[in-house]
């Protein structure tokens, strides 16, 4: 079998999204980065067979993830609309996440490519759900919004997908904000302006 | 205003766009054997009741899950008392 390297997508945000550190009072309260471009795949079931693709979600994963919350770690699996999962996938092979989605679904659903048409935003630090809360009107509280709950919304009047990857008691919360490839420079512009109020970090993208 | 999106909890207005009128049905198609009646069509396209008080209407969760729903509220009070996903409120209505 041919050696298989990762895609290494430039994302919307190159040259953009540079590394720098903007302090107040001394300290951060965001940090934001711009993880290896994921591959993104949609998958809507088709009509009558919501049941069958989650079946084969189930027996692939583990189990079909409940509305509004994801299961997964390398490949992430989001419901995140009726009948419809958003599955996001590190360190995949070019076009490899949607075959092999289009091969475990089969009838049940069409796997959509949406690698080069989303964007992924890593937002983290002890103040993210407060700047979050700036631009959402989702209750982001951890009672409500527990690690692996993922949720569309505008952010900002600009539509995207909010997952909380991990929370920390030190670190605090990490979200992925998922964004149409086009809006992405609209919304780093927008997290950008709330992030002064707190001091915020921006990491240089891995590799 | 906020709608309880049966997907998504509890949600501003601002995150949903409205067709309107959930209640008018589409006729049967001109050329069909049933026949079409140009009256039934000029209703379906032009005519809306606009109610003071309840009314059920078409709303689509663009800002969010993008399903369309069919929400019933007052147009007087903005109260919202149901919302269902139309794909729920509007099934067998094709049969009926
Ligand atoms: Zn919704």
């Amino acid at each position: 079998m041919p050696e298989l390297s990762a895609a290494r997508r430039l994302g919307p945000l190159a040259g953009i999204a540079l590394p720098t550190r903007v302090e107040l009072d001394g300290g951060i309260g965001i940090r934001l980065s711009l993880p290896p471009a994921p591959s993104i795949v949609t998958a809507e079931a088709r009509r009558g067979a919501a049941v069958e693709m989650a079946q084969r979600i189930a027996e692939r994963f583990g189990r079909m993830p409940q509305p509004g919350r994801s299961i997964g770690e390398a490949t992430l699996v989001l419901h995140s609309a009726p009948e419809t999962l958003l599955i996001l996938g590190e360190g995949r092979a070019e076009g490899e996440l949607v075959a092999e989605l289009r091969a475990l679904l089969g009838e049940t659903a069409s796997p959509v490519d949406n690698s080069h048409g989303r964007a992924l935003i890593r937002l983290g630090g002890a103040k993210a759900r407060e700047l979050l809360s700036f631009g959402t009107a989702v209750d982001l509280a951890v009672e409500s919004f527990p690690p692996g709950a993922c949720a569309s919304t505008l952010l900002g009047h600009i539509a995207v997908t909010l997952l909380l990857r991990s929370d920390d008691p030190e670190a605090g919360p990490v979200f992925d904000l998922v964004v149409a490839r086009g809006f992405a420079e609209s919304l780093w512009d927008w997290l950008i302006g709330r992030a002064r109020r707190f001091g915020y970090e921006v990491t240089a993208p891995a590799g | 205003m906020l709608i309880h999106c049966p997907f998504c909890g509890a949600r501003p207005s601002e995150e949903f766009a409205v067709l309107g009128d959930a209640g008018p049905k589409r006729p049967e198609a001109p050329g069909d054997d049933t026949g079409s009646d140009p009256e039934a069509w000029y209703d379906y396209v032009y005519l809306r009741d606009n109610p003071r008080g309840v009314h059920r209407e078409f709303w689509q969760h663009v800002g969010g899950c993008r399903a369309w729903l069919v929400v019933e509220r007052d147009t007087a009070t903005h109260e919202v008392r149901s919302v269902e996903l139309a794909r729920k409120a509007t099934a067998g209505r094709e049969a009926s």
